[in-house]
């Protein structure tokens, strides 16, 4: 399988072990990433201010890949869920298509909407598939109790089709068991990480992620996993922040779900970003150690 | 009233499923709110039935919907399809019209984008010498940039003029 790699604004810029370790990972399991140059933001910023932005940035991206022949795999919920939606209103609206379409061609580009938005639980866990995982696996992560976290915009709206089920989402669970670990439900699954505040009530953000983290540590985990960059910015990179301004005792590694998956490969550390993670991720490195 | 009744088929033009006539207040969108769980104010169900009656003016002076986390579980829990998250991206967007407040980062956003096609250039990152472990003691770091971690240099819209002048087109079309 080839597909374009859509790494997105916040892993191209700052969130550097989420495309270290998926370009690792996926070529071990026979997905061959191609990259497209001149791919531009999704749009996603621009959902608030100017729709027509946004979606001529999303036509624009889904173009590029198109005139390769490629469906696109974005590294960010919010650009998966972004694309999707695009997808959605200019195939519902033709009016809208033309006006994009207009705009697209100062560039030569031509949006048809000939290419699928993918996402990384779907590669993973629909079409690579859990057998092919587990004998990917040099390393078991047994002993490991590992709390998977989705993000919103991986389940919702189910309206655009979204990779896993919006109330009940198994996937991201059976990959990380799919590696030998543990994971168990737990009640706040579904909760947000309070990312999309973060711009206009910062403290409210760092509550909502406070609370989830706080959860997450007591109900025993060893780690959270995440798929989205900005999930991770929040539960990870902010995570000293919550102590300093919320003061709470929150200290729990969190790391993308490809840096797990090459840990269980026996992949190089440096190679999966794993020392670019700001929380206590050399815990679950310890732990696997020591077992 | 009858610039708020402009004023809702603006709302209604901005591109979404945005349908707050259909709402019944039976306040599921704001029982599952993580803001509204924090933040008195905030309330999804407040600002669908604040709509409803026109109080549109009321709502864009109050700049109350930027608070939103985007979650979406308003949008997918209706049991009318009111889509509240919707209504909420609509405001947004006819506040950033209007010049009312607006967090910063938007305009910020949107210049980056214009000149290198993503909302921020590629920045130098921390680097421990091993993953970190509780014991912020003994945590040393460097900062290393994209090519450091051997990661191929990010390249900007191949004719960042034509680009930038259809988003640019974009915007004010919008506008």
């Amino acid at each position: 399988l080839k597909i374009a790699l859509y790494p997105g604004c916040t892993v191209q810029s700052e969130q550097y072990a989420f495309e270290m370790s998926a370009r690792c990972v996926f070529p071990k399991l026979g997905v061959k990433l191609i990259d497209i140059d001149g791919f531009s933001c999704c749009g996603y910023p621009l959902r608030s201010v100017s729709s027509l932005g946004w979606i001529y940035l999303s036509a624009r991206n889904l173009a590029l890949a198109e005139r390769r022949g490629l469906d696109i795999m974005p590294l960010c919920n919010g650009c998966h869920l972004t694309l999707c939606e695009a997808k959605y209103y200019l195939e519902e609206n033709p009016k809208l298509k033309e006006r994009v379409n207009s705009l697209l061609s100062i560039e030569g580009l031509k949006y048809k909407g000939k290419s699928r938005v993918v996402h990384i639980l779907e590669i993973l866990h629909d079409y690579v598939g859990i057998k092919k995982i587990q004998n990917s696996v040099k390393i078991s992560l047994k002993g490991l109790r590992l709390a998977p976290h989705y993000g919103c915009h991986a389940i919702r709206p189910s309206k655009l089709g979204r990779p896993d089920d919006p109330e009940e989402p198994k996937k991201l669970e059976k990959l990380i068991e799919a590696l030998g670990a543990n994971t168990d439900e737990y009640p706040e699954l579904l909760d947000c990480c309070g990312s999309g505040s973060a711009l206009s009530a910062s403290r409210v953000a760092l509550s909502i992620a406070a609370q989830k983290l706080k959860a997450v540590q007591k109900r025993g985990f060893d780690a959270m996993v995440v798929i989205c960059p900005f999930c991770m910015k929040m539960f990870d990179s902010k995570q000293h922040v919550i102590r300093a301004v919320l003061h709470e005792d929150i200290n729990l590694p969190v790391l993308y779900y490809t840096q797990l998956l090459g840990l269980a490969m026996g992949l190089k550390l440096e190679d999966l970003g794993l020392n670019l993670n700001l929380s206590p991720v050399g815990e679950i490195l310890n732990k696997l150690r020591g077992s | 009233l009858k610039a708020s009744a402009n004023l809702l088929s603006d709302l209604k033009h901005v591109v979404g499923d945005q349908q707050p006539e259909y709402c019944i207040m039976c306040g599921k969108c704001s029982s599952g709110c993580p803001v509204a769980r924090f933040q008195k104010e905030f309330r999804p169900s407040r600002i669908v039935i604040m709509t409803q009656l026109g109080m549109i003016n009321e709502l864009l002076n109050s700049g109350v919907f930027w608070a939103c986390a985007e979650c979406l579980a308003c949008k997918e829990r209706c049991p009318r399809e009111v889509a509240p998250f919707d209504l909420i991206r609509a405001l947004r967007n006819l506040a950033f019209k209007s010049k009312l407040p607006t967090p910063r980062e938007y305009s910020a956003f949107i210049n980056s984008i214009l000149r290198y096609g993503i909302i921020q250039r590629p920045i130098r990152v921390r680097i421990w010498r091993k993953p970190p472990t509780k014991k912020e003691s003994t945590r040393k770091f460097e900062f290393r940039d994209r090519s450091a971690l051997n990661l191929p240099e990010y390249k900007k819209p191949t004719s960042i003029k034509k680009f930038s002048k259809a988003l640019r087109k974009a915007l004010e079309e919008d506008f």
